[in-house]
């Protein structure tokens, strides 16, 4: 079978070569891509990375703001981070440790909009921002 | 000593320009002859060449050195054409005239060779836009690019036993369509 190949291979190549003409690139075509690709990897870095940066320290701002702030269940998970375990061990897999956080994270947003109850405008402008934070940490 | 193409990503990853230029040099003309014979226009062509490598760029994180560098620049180009190719479905008419109009390759050779040359080339653009994509694709990888057709194969997740008779039938399709112009293919 693979010797079949091999034959139809050679026929089908000899075929194509006598079909064929080859292109050359212009000659200052690299010149060009490498100054294309520098200016456009500037641009491209600060939505690569920007958000990422923005949302994870937003993130994180708010759960320390939020652990201070509020008493429960966030509280609770901190004895154990104190036993001396570093968080590598505490947690199996950083993606588990972002779904204990997210987990955390929730419980923490939904006491915080009990407590604003009525919902004031600077109530839903938080609860949007915080959503918007949750939802990057996740794709994060 | 010849650097690999790994080693040159690898550098390149790390932000050595002069890898990334010397990437660029090798793979040049197969890349943009895979491209130019895809589209058949120039301009289009030299956009598309620094897109491939914008994107490449964007993939370097999650590049493996496994020697495959060949085959991921070119799945890159093939999946952007095929985008473009959705978008733009019905130019094959303005592709042949630009591509007949434009031809630097062959400033400088005398005018009848020139114009054997640009025939010749536009015969085999026109003919190549007769195939399906599928089957264009496969004759350009292997021709512009130079992978094997195992190496195809694998690329587009087909059987060899598969894609030989549909290369088969693309050649013979591409053989005919030069003797109803009156080339017969040089042997």
């Amino acid at each position: 079978m693979s010797h079949l190949h091999e034959t139809d291979e050679a026929a089908i190549q000899k075929d194509l070569e006598s079909l064929w003409i080859g292109d050359s690139a212009p000659p200052d075509l690299v010149t060009r891509s490498l100054q294309a690709l520098e200016a456009e990897c500037a641009v491209v870095l600060k939505p690569a990375t920007w958000p990422a940066w923005l949302g994870a320290a937003a993130a994180l701002l708010s759960y320390f703001l939020l652990v201070r702030l509020l008493p429960g269940p966030l509280e609770q998970s901190e004895p154990l981070w104190a036993e001396g375990l570093t968080l590598e061990e505490y947690y199996a897999s950083p993606a588990e440790e972002i779904s204990f956080r997210l987990h955390d994270l929730d419980l923490a947003l939904n006491e915080l909009f009990v407590k604003f109850e009525p919902e004031t405008d600077l109530a839903g402008r938080i609860r949007k921002d915080l959503g918007r934070i949750k939802q990057e940490l996740e794709t994060f | 000593m010849l650097m690999k193409d790994d080693d040159l990503v690898l550098a390149w990853r790390k932000g050595d320009q002069k890898a990334l230029q010397e990437l660029m040099e090798r793979w040049q003309d197969p890349l943009f002859g895979y491209l130019l014979k895809w589209l058949g226009d120039r301009a289009e062509a030299e956009d598309l060449f620094q897109e491939v490598w914008i994107r490449l760029w964007r993939s370097l994180p999650r590049y493996q050195a496994r020697e495959q560098f060949r085959a991921l620049l070119f799945t890159i180009a093939s999946n952007m054409l095929r985008d473009r190719a959705r978008k733009a479905s019905n130019r094959i008419e303005k592709q042949s005239l630009d591509f007949l109009h434009e031809d630097p390759q062959a400033a400088g050779t005398c005018p009848l060779d020139k114009l054997e040359l640009q025939e010749r080339r536009a015969l085999l653009h026109e003919g190549l836009q007769h195939l399906s994509e599928a089957q264009r694709d496969t004759l350009l990888l292997r021709m512009e690019a130079g992978l094997s057709f195992r190496e195809i194969a694998e690329l587009k997740g087909e059987k060899l036993g598969t894609l030989l008779p549909r290369v088969h039938r693309a050649v013979k399709k591409l053989k005919d369509f030069y003797r109803e112009r009156g080339h017969e293919p040089s042997a």
